[in-house]
């Protein structure tokens, strides 16, 4: 804990460039209002050229606060500054506060709440909106502002948004869990860090798939229909009918979908049932690829890398939630449009292994499943356990695997009979065997959801919490929450703490890092060290994995990053993507040398030298690996 | 030159809240209130600050007011201790009861007098053992085990009851599991690891807790006399 004698409230005004792919623009001006402990006072008024640290950085400790940090911290990378800690993020402190409250309702959880709308909440005066707008219009549309405007963004930053954050403040103060909260302000701050950097794509490779998008869609459905043996796309459309009644004379139980109580084909609830039957995994795979390639929309920088604004805290379990815009939306199997593009840079994926189990055994506090996950393995663990036997298959693995997962997400005997395609009665077995096993954990699962349904705040370890509504269904939810929860909170931790290291990306429970390829290992090393000891932070001691193996987990140049999934299929999808781009490239090169008689060699080649760039790059990497 | 401008400005001059502004937030701090020094966490201290997950076991927690207690068995699925009674002693938190059991009626408690001039013509009417016991949530209760008839002829449900009684008097936490009688599962979680939350209510303050006095039958004009002859539409 740390004791300030100052407060400074700041914002900033500048072009946010929302969708464009490109880091923020340059701050007009950065506003604070700095309190002292005699309610004295200093207003800041900052324009460019900003000095080397902000004038009210005078050595000694202060809090910064601020509404919805990450804008600020895009203004201050800009100014060369150093991001301030501690600080708190009102709008982060908002969405923990509210967040029971933002979830009722039948249509998911609401939005964040813009300045005006959590002043409005706490019953602060506060700017009008139409105001807000004609300053925001100034701020986005002009590079080039008179001296006049300047000093009027500057009134509207200070006047308006600084006080209006400081009287927010005030009125929320009584609320505020001030030991935490700066956890999430340097969450919030170092996101944006992570945004400013963002991930390399193959832009060349990408915006041919985005012009060919049309054409492969048309090819992904032709083949999927023709793999299934149905027609279940006619004229483009998907027909749900055909699919059900496929599933049908396929012998393949068809979901249903909790929230509605009616069938459903949608790939969320096929996708348990994947390694059980063959043509579900292919319809879920090519699926997402279809939907994905029909609604490509990368934000993509200038500098050819992605950026996008991750929605932090967005979820009732307090996970981000990126629009599908995001690379980390698409497919696993599509990721592969990330790539190294610089000879001297690599890019690394470091995640907690088996993530959710592991918070599962801690938090429950089940010494079996505790040892099982220590063992690298806790599913083989179970399997063995459960058949009496010392090797079991990786089948055998899967469905136990299963089981665990399923229990922790709620599913019953009959979903697991689904998924698994066995009887109700061998399900009923092998849920019976993992209540037995793992009894500790089976029991806190139950007095979790008892708990919720008396209506007492689930609360995680840094504070996010979630109040049932007592709506159908809620179950699930709960059963799930601690783990998902405090997966978040994990992740709000590592980011806290590894802000000097350069993370250009991250999922629940990976990140994605960029470093000099003679600097990668150590700062993989780096990261790793800090996840381990926050999950022993919120764990009480007990220490997840940090998974990275240095011959698969880290891409050097000119390579594609490649996901675990991917590669353990063989890059076939990725594969199939590429052999659909090319197949349309031509097509639409034949069409027009029909039309114009030009050589349609040129695009070929083009792939040819894009696909062989890959394979020598491949090649390479393993002379890399070699000498590694 | 930097174009900062900085102007100097006392709290006194900052525009006050309104009155309708702070109304419904009667936890409002007003804007002359001063905000430092004030003292927040930092990252480093995740290890101190990390909100203990034990708190899913006890929504009945401490800092809240005991809440109903309830004659019944302990529920299945959860993990539940007794306190051992000294072999020289008084017993202090178990007893003997008669206890008046019918289907749809909450239990009632029946004073030994009136058991005994109702024992030839109520068969609803049983003697228990009543056991204090807590679930790991901090949740108590009494526990009425049945017992055997005095003729020797054994049941093997309150047989099987009174050795899950053993097993969790002799400190563990134990759940029970119906299956053609009474089984149970030891928690590999011991007493230290996690300690039973007794509240310091007394055994009868449990009783009289479980058993408000209209669920006392203490005379043979109590109404529940005429409900079993006449029957009720409750």
């Amino acid at each position: 804990m740390i004791t300030c004698q100052r407060a400074v409230f700041v914002d900033s005004e500048f072009d946010a460039k929302k969708g464009q792919g490109e880091r923020p623009g340059f701050p007009h001006c950065i506003c604070a209002i700095e309190v002292f402990p005699d309610g004295h006072e200093v207003e800041h008024r900052l324009s460019a050229p900003y000095p080397e640290r902000p004038p009210w950085e005078r050595g000694d400790p202060y809090v910064t606060f601020g509404f919805a940090l990450g804008a600020e911290a895009g203004s201050m990378i800009h100014a060369s500054w150093t991001l301030p800690a501690p600080a708190v993020d009102l709008y982060a402190e908002y969405m923990v506060l509210h967040n029971s409250e933002m979830c009722r309702g039948d249509e998911g959880k609401k939005p964040g709440p813009s300045l005006i709308q959590a002043c409005r909440r706490y019953g602060v005066p506060t700017m009008d909106a139409a105001h807000k707008d004609e300053m925001r219009a100034l701020a986005y549309t002009k590079t080039n502002h008179t001296a006049e405007e300047i000093a009027a963004l500057q009134r509207y930053c200070l006047d308006d948004d600084c006080r209006s954050t400081l009287r927010l403040f005030r009125a929320m103060w009584p609320y505020l869990d001030l030991a935490r909260a700066p956890i999430r302000g340097a969450f919030m701050m170092q996101l944006e860090r992570m945004r400013w950097r963002g991930l390399p794509i193959d832009v060349p490779l990408y915006r041919r798939a985005e012009r060919c998008a049309p054409a492969i869609a048309v090819k992904m459905r032709s083949e999927l229909n023709r793999k299934l043996g149905a027609e279940i796309y006619y004229s483009g459309v998907f027909k749900r009918a055909a699919m059900f009644r496929l599933m049908q004379q396929r012998g393949i139980p068809i979901p249903v979908d909790p929230k509605t109580g009616k069938f459903s084909c949608a790939t969320r609830l096929l996708k348990p049932m994947i390694e059980t039957y063959p043509e579900m995994k292919i319809f879920y795979e090519d699926k997402r690829m279809l939907d994905a390639i029909t609604r490509l929309g990368l934000e993509i920088g200038t500098d050819n890398r992605h950026r996008i604004w991750v929605n932090p805290l967005a979820t009732k379990t307090g996970r981000n939630n990126p629009t599908t815009k995001a690379l980390w939306g698409l497919p696993h199997t599509m990721r592969s449009f990330m790539r190294v593009t610089t000879p001297d840079m690599a890019i690394a994926q470091v995640d907690f292994a088996s993530e959710h189990i592991g918070i599962a055994a801690a938090l429950s506090g089940d010494p079996t499943l505790m040892a099982d996950y220590e063992t690298g393995d806790p599913y083989r663990q179970f399997a063995a356990a459960a058949l009496g036997i010392n090797d079991p298959t990786e089948l055998q693995r899967q469905v136990y695997k299963a089981c665990v997962l399923g229990r922790i997400f709620g599913m019953g005997a009959d979903t697991l009979a689904r998924n698994l395609g066995i009887s109700r009665s061998q399900a009923q077995r092998i849920l019976d065997q993992m209540s037995a096993r793992y009894s500790v954990l089976s029991a806190w699962l139950e007095r979790i959801l008892i708990k919720a349904a008396h209506l007492v705040p689930i609360t995680c370890t840094l504070g996010w919490s979630l109040t049932a509504s007592g709506q159908p269904g809620e179950e699930r939810t709960f059963l799930n929450f601690p783990m998902q929860g405090n997966e978040s909170e994990l992740l709000r931790l590592v980011f806290a703490r590894a802000g000097d290291l350069p993370i250009i990306g991250c999922a629940h429970d990976s990140f994605i890092l960029e470093d000099h390829v003679d600097r990668i290992e150590q700062t993989v090393w780096e990261m790793q060290n800090i996840m381990r000891a926050a999950s022993r932070d919120l764990l009480g001691g007990f220490e997840l994995r940090a998974g990275c193996k240095p011959d698969q987990d880290i891409t050097y140049f000119p390579n594609h990053f490649v996901d675990k999934r991917e590669r353990e299929d063989g890059m076939r999808h990725w594969d199939w993507l590429m052999r659909l781009i090319e197949e349309a490239e031509n097509e639409r090169a034949g069409e027009r040398s029909g039309d114009s008689g030009r050589n349609v060699e040129g695009p070929k080649a083009g792939l040819r030298e894009t696909a062989g760039t890959d394979n020598e790059a491949r090649a390479e990497s393993a002379q890399t690996e070699a000498r590694i | 030159m930097p174009t900062t401008d900085q102007t100097n400005k006392t709290g006194e001059d900052t525009p006050k809240l309104s009155d309708a502004a702070l109304k419904g937030n009667s936890g409002s701090h007003s804007e002359t209130t001063p905000i430092t020094p004030i003292t927040v966490g930092e990252p480093t201290d995740a290890a101190s600050l990390a909100i203990d997950q034990k708190h899913m076991e006890d929504y009945a927690s401490s800092d809240l007011k005991p809440g109903v207690v309830e004659c019944r068995r302990p529920p299945k699925g959860a993990y539940f201790t007794v306190i051992p009674e000294k072999v020289d002693g008084n017993w202090e938190n178990r007893a003997y009861y008669f206890v008046l059991e019918t289907e749809g009626r909450d239990p009632h408690l029946v004073a030994h007098a009136i058991a005994e001039a109702k024992k030839d013509e109520e068969d609803t009417i049983r003697p228990v053992l009543l056991v204090r016991f807590v679930l790991m949530n901090g949740t108590e209760g009494l526990w009425p085990i049945k017992l055997n008839p005095p003729d020797g002829k054994a049941n093997k449900w309150n047989t099987s009851a009174m050795n899950v009684l053993h097993m969790a008097e002799g400190g563990k936490w134990v759940r029970i599991i119906s299956k053609g009688e009474y089984r149970y599962n030891v928690s590999k979680k011991t007493m230290e690891e996690v300690p039973p939350k007794f509240s310091d209510r007394t055994f009868g303050e449990l009783v009289n807790d479980a058993f408000p006095s209209d669920r006392r039958v203490t005379s043979l004009d109590h109404p529940i006399w005429d409900e079993l002859a006449n029957g009720t539409t409750k």
